[in-house]
């Protein structure tokens, strides 16, 4: 009788045993294999990512307006264009300016378009070309003094593309 | 017995997590593999992508228009801009042509003038050039005359064994000359009033502080001329969607405007490009390598001054090419 009662004891000890450990390994199995193949992907991404500056104009008579053109040149679309980070730099060094994305209340701001001028929306795909407008406020504006600039491009998940450009040119 | 459930329970557990921690590596793996590839391929078609671009140019035909300042004039006259060479050729059909400018009053100016023997000539007379090809500056206001003593001051007139005229004679401009009223010369043959093949002759006019003249005044760029000398092909809608063509203007000495002109069909809206392939015998429609692509694009509108013309291809390969303006689209 109290062989029957132990053996009873210890099926449901080890089997409440086995529960636990499937409770408890299921859920961190899974979210390390997801997390793996999260970040693999993430790498993957960036590995196919790639842009280049084609072009950037900056009139002389519109010194806190530039424009610039970039090309999607990776093997893979672009999203989160909004959260891009953007600087102009002066390559004497005395100027840099982090620009907002649409936000007038920033030392400069900047809007993406695509070639025929309208808003861009939605993905950024292999090879399109999107036109960057940029808007410097009054006390960054480009100066005639510091004739060269470069225009740094930064995608959301970190590929840079820098262009040197000369103001008024 | 139910440590030996648990325990079977426990194995097939972890067997589970390892083999479903393999799997999430070996998508992963692959996730990179193919990155990994495409990341490749794509350098790989940059590296191997290259043109070459080149232009198809032509005289502005303000700079071919022959005018008539005066009313006795024989031969209405073209104008010539200090430092740019003018051509031409002086036959039995075609015996003299004349040439206007303009300039500050009193300011030293002089000619070079150069002998070219080649057809129609006579075969005899190239050996010994004996051609006569004279010059004769005649100021404001004379008329361009053909006949005998018409002469101008100063002239030359190359003769036989002779090939230059660049003594640098300098002569002051008398007047001020207006479009209308402009500083002439002719280019003909003094003391032959045979009619003869006298050849080709190449004139340059150089005057004291002023500069030499743009291109851009007298030559426009028809088309362009884009050489695939790479190893990578284009398709048509690669082409069409994603081939970037910038035109910077430079519409003064420190101003440019940038001008995105995009694809269009013939005949061509101002701002619009459009392309065909040359002997695209191989794989219609697709830019080949070794194949040559004639770009055309309409500015009409836009100021017709010198600028640099930037293409970037689908690849985001670029090139750039320099070109003195480009013509009207009629």
């Amino acid at each position: 009788m109290d062989k029957v009662i132990v053996t009873a004891l210890l099926v449901i000890a080890g089997v409440t045993a086995a529960g636990l450990v499937m409770t408890t390994l299921t859920p961190i199995v899974g979210s390390s294999s997801q997390s793996v193949v999260q970040s693999q992907r993430d790498l993957s991404q960036r590995i196919e990512t790639d842009v280049e500056i084609t072009a950037v104009h900056a009139p002389p008579n519109t010194p806190t307006s530039v424009r610039a053109w970039i090309k999607n040149v990776g093997s893979t679309e672009i999203s989160f264009l909004d959260q891009a980070d953007i600087y102009i730099s002066s390559i004497d060094k005395s100027k840099f300016v982090v620009l907002c994305h649409n936000d007038n209340t920033c030392p400069g701001s900047w809007v993406a378009k695509e070639k025929d001028g309208t808003g861009k929306t939605g993905y950024w795909t292999e090879g399109e070309t999107i036109e960057i407008d940029v808007t410097l406020s009054d006390t960054n504006k480009l100066e005639s003094a510091v004739k060269t600039y470069n225009f740094e491009f930064n995608t959301a998940n970190g590929i840079k593309s820098v262009y040197q450009f000369q103001y008024g040119q | 017995m139910g440590t030996s459930i648990s325990a079977l329970l426990i194995i097939s557990v972890l067997l589970t997590a390892v083999v479903v921690m393999f799997k999430a590596n070996q998508i992963g793996a692959e996730l990179l593999a193919v990155a990994n590839k495409n990341a490749a391929e794509t350098i790989a078609d940059k590296v191997s992508t290259k043109i070459e671009i080149a232009s198809t140019q032509d005289f502005k035909p303000s700079y071919e228009q022959a005018t008539k300042h005066n009313v006795n004039d024989v031969e209405g006259c073209k104008r010539i801009y200090p430092g740019l060479a003018r051509t031409g050729i002086l036959t039995v059909s075609n015996e003299i042509d004349c040439y206007w400018f303009l300039g500050p009053e009193n300011a030293t100016a002089r000619f070079a003038l150069s002998k070219i023997i080649a057809s129609p000539v006579e075969y005899s007379n190239r050996a010994t050039g004996n051609t006569q090809i004279s010059l004769d500056y005649l100021g404001m206001g004379a008329e361009i005359s053909n006949a005998p003593n018409a002469y101008g001051d100063p002239f030359t007139d190359l003769n036989r064994g002779e090939y230059h005229w660049n003594p640098l004679e300098d002569f002051n401009l008398t007047g001020t000359a207006t479009e209308t009223d402009p500083y002439r010369f002719k280019i003909w043959s003094a003391t032959v009033h045979t009619p003869r093949n006298e050849g080709g002759y190449r004139v340059v006019l150089t005057i004291d502080g002023v500069e030499t003249q743009d291109l851009s005044a007298v030559a426009c760029v028809t088309d362009f001329k884009i050489k695939n000398t790479g190893g990578t092909a284009f398709d048509a809608t690669e082409i069409e969607e994603k081939l970037d063509i910038f035109i910077i203007l430079n519409t003064d000495a420190n101003n440019t405007a940038m001008k995105i002109p995009v694809k269009g069909n013939l005949p061509l809206q101002s701002n619009q490009w459009a392309y065909s392939i040359a002997d695209d015998n191989y794989q219609t429609g697709i830019f080949n390598p070794g194949e040559t692509m004639t770009l055309i694009v309409n500015l009409n509108g836009e100021p017709q001054v010198s600028g640099t013309l930037l293409i970037a291809l689908p690849n985001g390969v670029d090139n750039s090419y320099s070109f003195p303006s480009i013509c009207s689209i009629q």
